[in-house]
């Protein structure tokens, strides 16, 4: 019920009344603060105030901060979409600098771990290192790193309780990372396995497995569990401060870590913040011991350097001597042209032109004791002019022997030894068909024996009996040969290369003979019966002797001798001396005729008497006795 | 990429450790380990959406009793935690094992309604020696998508997981 009066005339409401009574100031405070909140300016001031304030606080609050980035992510990537430009130049000035930055950390840490391969490269351990890098398969730096660290979280599991599927996962070297689903759905079962088998309550999870050389920390929060695979031994301390990463995780991610895995997939807040598990600590005494391994490790290299340079230089120098080496032995050699030498990889490639008559290039390099291997050659066939290479040329063509020699000097050819007459005739029509060959000199050249002596014998047209034998420069005759041959042979003139005749063996021969057949024929007695009747033995012998008569004065008449002749008759005594006398003289009388007419020549011829015996007849001094002797002069 | 977590659940001796070994690694191995505990094996799948990595739970046998407590152990139920998946085996040559299966889908279901769920009926190599009838088969397929398989010759087993991948795909 509602009760009212009238004041100057107007009805007052009491209610109001009581109300502005025990209200009016509040409602003044009230009317005032509705006014500061409907005046924007009034409001924008207050806000002004307080906004720095609230953002420093929203900032520090993990649990409020995802809520305070979101909108200022949202905001600037609605405003990076509308309007790309802006941002770009906004951006532009930083940009450059924080890529250098980046590359500068990034060679930063490239260089460290370089260093720290190189640091341990050369000692001992360095090489025991690098056994065990070979033996087990994991790379030198990574071996490195695992002796000179103290401890070093290697991988960080974010795994989602329950399901053991994986929220997120960083790794030191993506390399050797394993497969981070298998990872944290076993951890999972070993987890759930050991809590079954042994009866532990949930709120007892596994905290620690042992794997090889690795320890699993499992940090378990109420949504997820950080997993962290760690190599070395780390203080207890990091333990706490994975746990404070944990529960930074829960406080910012909250209920979306019980949610879907993929809701966190590609959420870089959340790899970044994982990526602060990735602790490590380095061993200090190794640091500290770096001055002196760089002085080791630089005289190291410096050795090392040096005998590089060394090595490479002995080896440039080797080089150099074996091409120039070889590059004068092909030039001194006739029948090479080198165009083009180089070395490559210590093989020396040569290439020009060789004549076909040159000396093969294998036996060339033998002759120096070259190796073959160290030197390959690409020769183009060519026609050397080189005087050597022109005379084993002509050598070849004309199948010389070894013994005939040629020289040549300007353009004559001079040829010493032994030809065959077609060796003559090509070489004396050589200047015809050579290029620089005007003439031939043959003069100390000669025919072959076996030619020579053909020649010969067909030249005197000589009898079998006759033979033609080399001696020295000289075509011996010898054998035998009636006197007619040798005096005609001997006034013929014949010119055969080289060779000139020589007949005493002939003529040596032919005295010989004459002298036997003066032998033979001196003091031959031809019985007579009676008269001038020969007895029949005698008689038969006559033309023997008169045969040997001939030959003898023949020969004689060739060797140039003169033979005296004389037939002594003699008589038996028979009668008186004038009957004895004409006996004996018709006797040697007609011995001489019998011979004549058998060919023997008078001249020279002497009769004489042998006289006889007064005192008695003797039949047997019935005959005529030839005496012959030999004078060198008539 | 998207990871889902798939568990083989199924009496002993059906097969599970053998299907996954055939998925995964195409292989087959007739001699016989029992698995204790769970083994892990992880594959990614390329369907027509994109690729999908499933972490498959290989899981111990149950045990073929009418007591839940006997027949999904305290262990497995840890073991089953977070799972998005489920291929239920049955040996078709033991009508037991088939009974096991049905059993351990009726607990999922309550435990996790909705989950997809796929029936692998195994050792299809040994028809000739099955024991179910075509009206089991009939009721199955009502309830359940199932597939004949066989992990000795491979049939069916890649169609299988993969219909299980595309449709936890589906269900995102």
């Amino acid at each position: 019920m509602k009760k009212s009066r009238k004041t100057d005339g107007q009805p007052v409401d009491d209610l109001q009344l009581l109300r502005d009574l025990i209200l009016g100031e509040e409602k003044d405070r009230l009317h005032k603060l509705d006014l500061r909140v409907s005046d924007l300016e009034s409001r924008t001031s207050d806000v002004a105030e307080v906004l720095p304030a609230a953002m420093n606080r929203l900032v520090g609050d993990p649990a409020s901060k995802p809520d305070f980035e979101r909108p200022v992510v949202e905001s600037i990537r609605g405003a990076i979409k509308r309007d790309t430009e802006s941002f770009a130049e906004a951006l532009f000035p930083v940009l450059g600098p924080a890529i250098r930055r980046a590359i500068a950390d990034a060679l930063s840490g490239l260089v460290q771990r370089i260093n720290a391969a190189l640091e341990h490269s050369f000692t001992i351990k360095g090489l025991k290192w690098r056994l065990e890098a070979a033996r087990t398969g994991v790379p030198f730096p990574q071996i490195v790193l695992r002796h000179t660290m103290l401890y070093a979280v290697q991988e960080a599991f974010l795994i989602q309780r329950g399901s053991g599927l994986i929220l997120a996962s960083v790794h030191r070297d993506e390399l050797l990372a394993l497969d981070e689903d298998a990872v944290a759905a076993m951890l999972t079962a070993i987890q759930s396995f050991i809590q079954d088998s042994f009866g532990m309550a949930a709120d007892e999870p596994l905290r620690s497995a042992e794997l090889g050389e690795r320890t699993v920390w499992v940090i378990n929060g109420p949504a997820a569990a950080l997993a962290c695979v760690i190599s070395g031994s780390p203080p207890r301390a990091v333990r706490a401060e994975l746990m404070v990463l944990l529960e930074t995780l829960h406080a910012r991610y909250g209920n979306r870590l019980s949610e879907k895995p993929e809701g966190l997939s590609g959420d870089e807040g959340l790899r970044a913040l994982m990526g602060e598990a990735l602790r490590e600590e380095v061993d200090a005494s190794v640091r500290s011991s770096t001055s002196f391994k760089y002085k080791f490790l630089w005289i190291m290299g410096g050795l090392l350097l040096l005998g590089f340079l060394g090595y490479a230089s002995i080896n440039a120098w080797r080089d150099q001597q074996l091409s120039r080496q070889v590059v004068d032995l092909f030039q001194a050699e006739p029948g090479f042209v080198i165009t083009a030498a180089e070395m490559d990889d210590g093989i020396l490639n040569i290439s020009g032109l060789r004549d076909p008559q040159a000396v093969p290039v294998a036996a060339l390099l033998d002759s120096q004791q070259i190796p073959a291997g160290k030197v390959k050659t690409d020769f183009s066939p060519y026609q050397s002019l080189d005087r050597e290479v022109i005379i084993q040329r002509l050598q070849r063509r004309f199948s010389l022997d070894p013994i005939t020699t040629f020289n040549l000097e300007g353009d004559e050819l001079t040829v010493s030894g032994t030809l065959t007459s077609g060796q003559f005739a090509g070489l004396q029509s050589l200047p015809d068909s050579h290029a620089l060959i005007r003439s031939v000199n043959l003069d100390g050249a000669r025919l072959n024996a076996e030619e020579a002596s053909r020649v010969f014998r067909e030249a005197l047209d000589a009898p079998d009996s006759v033979s033609f034998q080399p001696a020295g420069a000289q075509m011996a005759v010898s054998g035998l040969a009636d006197g007619s041959w040798f005096t005609a042979a001997r006034e013929v003139a014949i010119e055969v290369p080289g060779w000139q005749l020589d007949f005493m063996p002939l003529q040596q021969n032919l005295s010989a003979q004459l002298n036997d057949l003066i032998e033979n024929l001196n003091g031959r007695v031809f019985q007579y019966v009676f008269e001038t009747r020969l007895t029949p033995e005698s008689a038969a012998s006559l033309d023997v002797a008169g045969s040997e008569l001939v030959t003898a004065q023949d020969l004689a008449s060739a060797l140039g001798a003169h033979l005296n002749v004389t037939l002594e008759g003699s008589a038996d005594g028979t009668g008186s001396r004038e009957r004895n006398i004409e006996v004996s003289l018709s006797r040697s009388r007609h011995l001489l005729e019998e011979l004549v007419a058998r060919g023997m020549t008078e001249q020279g011829v002497t009769q004489t008497l042998a006289g006889w015996n007064e005192s008695g007849i003797e039949p047997e001094r019935r005959k005529v006795t030839l005496f012959i002797e030999r004078s060198a002069n008539p | 990429m998207i990871s889902r977590k798939i568990c083989l659940l199924g009496a002993f001796s059906v097969g599970k450790t053998s299907l996954v070994r055939r998925f995964v690694h195409e292989v087959f191995d007739d001699r016989y380990i029992t698995t204790l505990g769970t083994k892990i094996e992880t594959v990614v799948v390329q369907l027509d959406s994109g690729p999908v990595k499933l972490v498959i739970w290989d899981m111990e046998g149950a045990e073929n009793t009418d007591d839940e407590a006997d027949l999904v152990t305290s262990r497995m139920k840890a073991y089953l935690q977070g799972l998005n998946g489920v291929l239920l085996v049955a040996d078709g040559t033991r009508a037991a094992t088939l009974k096991t299966a049905r059993r351990l889908h009726q607990w999922i279901m309550g435990a996790s309604p909705g989950t997809p769920a796929v029936l692998l009926l195994n050792k299809a190599d040994l028809k000739t020696q099955w024991q179910l009838s075509p009206q089991d088969l009939k009721e199955l397929s009502e309830s359940l998508k199932c597939f004949s398989t066989s992990a000795l010759s491979g049939s069916n087993v890649d169609k299988a997981f993969l219909h299980l991948a595309q449709v936890l795909l589906e269900s995102k």
